[in-house]
């Protein structure tokens, strides 16, 4: 709860951003599936072009913008792992051993074709994984 | 007697004690980096290697330009039967106590003690008895929190959280992974990074991560705090 009108302002503030990443993650799985389930299955070349094309922007644009960001996996100090994305500072889920971690982790980071990386105990990368989809970056010709 | 600058590097530097070998890079890494995000320089005995130097020497040279002295002693046991007891961080610990005791101008000087658990060392160095000693669980994210309460308690050094500092600490392993990568630097390799290259590395991402994501608050100025004092 605000106590001041300081926080009360940072409360709206972060409710904007969230309601603004919702929608861009809904918008970047309603195009996925058009183009997964829709426009490949017509194999119609000239009908996917369009939707790849905008499924690609959508996701580049994401990622400049930081709403898919890499998904680490980090041991915690009372011997739990947790997941975080680049750049938080808290844990988003707190699991009790590391393949329960990199379950979840793995998931968040296919959801929004990002990367999962997987710390040690010791804070080095032990295993980094991309899920960036294979579309991105003008690799599909 | 100092001048103002070499006072000033004295105030910021923080001589690090501890065992150099592979197990200890696990909390030497987050070590380190929590003292730099701090905006303190840490100074270990690793920083510079030259022949023609003596190790006790370098290391006296160290305490005596380092106000803050942290000293881990959790490792100081024989592991497995017929090994040594290591010496070497009591040694140090003990030279850091005599510069503070004895040598004029270094009252200031504080020194933190760190065990991997509670009373741990007093079994073997009943003298420490009286001494306050910090334990970490010989885990990161524990030893970067107490590092951490104890710089901001005793020097009042930016006051940046724990979670914050380990967070960064993650993100900046993870960022220099990928960029090693890239440049073409094998997997093995990267995992034995020397420190003072490490160092490097970190001071700058810092600088360039870190400050401008977490700036530190700035204290009010005299004017503005004699009005909100309501002189």
């Amino acid at each position: 709860m605000a106590n001041i009108r300081s926080a009360d302002k940072n409360i709206r503030k972060a409710n904007t951003l969230t309601m603004h990443n919702q929608s861009v993650k809904s918008r970047i799985r309603a195009l996925r599936k058009k183009v997964i389930d829709d426009a490949i299955g017509k194999k119609d070349a000239a009908d996917v072009a369009p939707f790849i094309s905008e499924y690609c922007s959508v996701l580049d644009k994401a990622a400049k913008t930081s709403v898919s960001k890499p998904q680490h996996v980090y041991s915690k100090g009372d011997g739990s792992w947790g997941v975080k994305s680049t750049g938080a500072s808290r844990a988003r889920s707190v699991h009790a051993t590391q393949e329960q971690a990199i379950k979840a982790a793995k998931s968040l980071a296919q959801v929004y074709h990002s990367e999962l990386i997987v710390h040690g105990r010791d804070g080095r990368v032990q295993e980094r994984c991309s899920y960036e989809d294979a579309t991105r970056s003008g690799r599909v010709q | 007697m100092k001048t103002p600058h070499e006072a000033e590097e004295f105030n910021k530097n923080v001589f690090i004690n501890c065992p150099f070998d592979v197990e200890y890079k696990a909390l030497l890494h987050p070590l380190v980096f929590t003292i730099l995000c701090l905006g303190l320089k840490p100074r270990l005995a690793l920083e510079r290697s030259n022949g023609g130097e003596t190790r006790l020497h370098k290391i006296v040279e160290l305490i005596e330009s380092a106000r803050f002295g942290i000293h881990d002693l959790s490792r100081c046991v024989a592991e497995k039967a017929g090994d040594l007891y290591r010496l070497n961080m009591p040694l140090e610990l003990g030279i850091d106590y005599a510069c503070r005791r004895f040598q004029q101008g270094m009252e200031k000087k504080c020194i933190l003690i760190l065990e991997a658990k509670k009373h741990q060392t007093k079994a073997a160095l009943s003298d420490l008895a009286g001494c306050d000693t910090e334990c970490h669980n010989s885990h990161p994210d524990t030893l970067v929190k107490v590092v951490r309460d104890w710089m901001v308690q005793e020097c009042g050094c930016a006051d940046q959280p724990a979670a914050v500092i380990h967070a960064a600490f993650l993100d900046f392993m993870a960022d220099t992974d990928k960029q090693l990568c890239k440049a073409g630097w094998r997997r093995d390799h990267i995992d034995q990074i020397q420190l003072p290259e490490l160092m490097r590395k970190m001071t700058s991402w810092i600088e360039s991560n870190f400050k401008k994501t977490n700036p530190v608050k700035k204290k009010a100025s005299k004017s503005r705090a004699r009005r909100e004092s309501g002189a």
